[in-house]
């Protein structure tokens, strides 16, 4: 198969791909501020406290609520 | 019990209309469409029935539902027999067993239903442990429920939150069916996951009709459910999922080949609930008009172009509409504006007294806002995620949140690619309904605020439905797994719901936990002390500048909560005796509290909130 018509065949393809490579660059490298809240403040914070509150420690919520509301 | 009750009986009475319409041969999307919007109607013309005599109690309602289920049982059972049941059994036994064949031969589907089901069932844990939290239903979404426990009817009462009797009342309607039923508010914040369910389907589909492959508008559809303003609004009592997941059922509606009767009564039901649910439902409904003369245009021409027979379904189009435009007609006589208390300007003209929805949406975040200006500016800095929210990104009603990465970094591209094959391939109606959901995005007051605007999701979800239907497949399942893995962040950045500040998640829980009443943490432990006072039968007053409202009731709705209209100390006193008032709440530094301070006993003080006791 020629370049030329691999190209002209795939060419959308390969604009799609390109878009979507310069938007993950933007949301996710350009704007720091989003990414740093993301991951350190949000997430983390959060994963450690659902965790800890509802898994680890607090599973008897669960049963407290069957008992008390169901 | 009840709450199981509740669940039980809604389950069963929708099962009931599924059955009819199992029997009248409808199938798949128009089958579910059907028996969903219908099963809504019987609770809303039901409760409405009820409240038009103040008989809207629980049991009232129960007895009601009970009948009318019961009495389309025996009348199908005596049409169809008893063999109906059977086969409807084995349609549901087929298609469970065709889409898990489906499933299995779509590895990348399956893991994103998973991902999705996991998040849903999350949420619903979650709405379940929490109380009502959100800034709106406190303040006059569930306030209205609340009235309806205390009164038994719809009507306005006086209240000085202008909100809670001019808002339309259809998002209400649905979201009191359980408190009504279960006589608590355990599963009210979940109202809107059937909704969600609602949108998935009604997208998949209008993607199947503009011309991608099933399982493509599958793996598509899925992914309204990773858009993060809908995960926090599914569990909260707020009502922006309901009206945009009614406008792609509208949209799916129209765009299906098979349309009677049943379909132009169906558009009437949710044109009539998007018109109920909120003010702006009528530009949904605009948007929606060129499909519907359409369909019209189509009618005409078979039926010899007569215009009488054409037009002929729109009534049944109108009827169910009446509810919806009763909420208008309603605010019109009562406060001399239809969509009160907004007002409305036509050319600079003031048509109806009041603000303007774009007056109200400027005030609300001018000021301490920073978000830039310019309509343009604010869509981008909304839509790449730049500012978080308390320590949360994301929250049901953000200003600064946009619709989460899936759209950002996957379904813009695939936007503008799918309009290019689409233009290409000739799909003319793939076009026609990507223009009109940007021209309602367009024609949106305050378009960057994703709250209002979460059907533009649903723009970017039929694009990448059909873009992956037209290229390879090689570069489709590599934006697929990508799609995946961003689906992935975003239910790890949103399983919190961030209705609070994340420090404020424990305590909440705590509370929770040892079985209080809602209010908890949030929105002051000044509701608290209320609710841990208030004996069955006493009343509570609030003031004229509240924030909250419904954390004065108590769990159980048997207390009474109130305003006093008063022009003056010696008046409001006096009413206060009359009324045999016990409590009293200032949220603000407003004439009440001038009045009781020095008149009445302070007796707890949080923040700005401070109740005293009368009695």
């Amino acid at each position: 198969m020629k370049f030329s018509k691999f190209a002209k065949e795939h060419a959308v393809e390969a604009v799609f791909v390109i878009m979507i490579a310069v938007c993950f660059y933007v949301y996710f490298v350009v704007y720091e501020t989003r990414s740093r809240i993301y991951w350190y403040e949000t997430m983390i914070h959060d994963v450690g406290y659902i965790l800890n509150t509802f898994v680890v420690h607090k599973v008897h919520t669960v049963l407290h609520f069957v008992r008390h509301h169901l | 019990m009840l709450v199981l009750f509740s669940l039980l009986f809604s389950v069963l009475a929708f099962w009931a209309i599924d059955l009819w319409s199992f029997a009248l041969r409808r199938r798949g999307w128009l089958r579910f469409v059907g028996s969903f919007l219908l099963f809504y109607s019987q609770v809303i013309v039901t409760e409405f029935a009820l409240g038009l005599f103040s008989w809207l109690t629980t049991l009232n309602l129960v007895l009601l539902n009970v009948v009318i289920t019961g009495g389309l049982v025996v009348y199908m059972f005596r049409k169809f027999g008893r063999k109906v049941v059977g086969e409807y059994l084995a349609d549901l036994k087929r298609t469970m067993k065709e889409t898990w064949n489906d499933l299995k031969s779509d590895p990348l589907g399956l893991i994103l239903l998973v991902l999705a089901g996991g998040l849903v069932l999350w949420v619903m844990f979650l709405g379940v442990i929490y109380p009502v939290s959100d800034f709106d239903g406190n303040s006059y979404h569930m306030t209205f429920i609340g009235n309806v426990m205390q009164y038994h009817n719809f009507w306005d009462k006086p209240t000085s939150i202008p909100w809670l009797t001019g808002y339309p009342k259809g998002g209400e309607f649905m979201e009191m069916w359980s408190v009504l039923t279960a006589r608590s508010d355990l599963l009210t914040d979940l109202s809107q996951v059937p909704f969600a369910a609602l949108g998935v389907y009604a997208l998949y589909a209008i993607a199947v009709a503009v011309g991608a492959a099933k399982k493509q508008a599958r793996f598509a559809a899925l992914l309204f459910l990773f858009v993060p303003l809908v995960i926090n609004q599914l569990r909260t009592s707020y009502v922006d999922v309901m009206l945009n997941t009614l406008f792609f059922s509208g949209l799916a509606l129209l765009l299906s080949k098979s349309f009677r009767r049943m379909e132009w009564l169906l558009l009437g039901i949710i044109f009539s609930l998007m018109l109920s649910i909120k003010s702006t439902g009528v530009l949904f409904i605009a948007v929606l008009a060129p499909l519907v003369a359409w369909k019209l245009y189509g009618d005409w021409k078979a039926h010899d172009r007569r215009w009488r027979v054409a037009l002929g379904p729109l009534v049944l189009v109108a009827i169910p509409c009446v509810f919806g435009l009763y909420w208008y007609l309603k605010d019109l006589v009562l406060y001399g504006s239809p969509i009160y208390p907004f007002g409305f300007k036509l050319l600079g003209h003031s048509i109806f007294p009041g603000k303007t929805f774009q007056e109200f949406a400027a005030d609300a975040v001018n000021g301490s806002t920073s978000l830039p200006p310019g309509n343009l500016a604010r869509i981008w800095y909304v839509w790449t995620e730049q500012k978080d929210w308390f320590g949360c990104l994301y929250n049901y009603d953000t200003n600064y949140a946009g619709f989460g990465p899936v759209w950002f970094v996957i379904m813009l591209p695939a936007v503008v690619t799918a309009l290019y094959l689409a233009v290409r391939k000739r799909k003319w109606l793939f076009v026609a309904v990507s223009g009109l959901i940007g021209l309602l995005f367009l024609a949106y007051p305050s378009d960057y605020y994703t709250r209002y605007t979460v059907f533009m999701t649903g723009a970017g979800i039929l694009a990448l439905a059909f873009a992956l239907t037209h290229i390879g497949r090689l570069v489709g399942n590599s934006v697929k797994m990508l799609t995946i893995g961003l689906a992935v962040v975003v239910g790890a950045t949103n399983f919190t719901l961030c209705t609070v500040n994340p420090p404020d998640l424990g305590p909440e829980l705590k509370h929770a936990e040892q079985g209080s009443d809602r209010g908890l943490v949030w929105p002051s432990s000044a509701f608290m002390y209320i609710q841990n006072h208030m004996k069955p039968g006493q009343t509570v007053a609030y003031d004229s500048k509240p924030w909250f409202i419904y954390p004065l009731w108590n769990a159980s709705y048997s207390n009474k909560v109130i305003y006093i209209p008063a022009s003056s100390e010696t008046d409001w006193l006096r009413k206060l005796q009359q009324k045999n008032v016990n409590y009293v709440i200032a949220q603000s530094d407003d004439n009440e509290k001038k009045w009781a301070t020095g008149s009445l006993k302070l007796v707890y003080k949080d923040g700005d909130n401070e109740v005293f006791q009368v009695r």
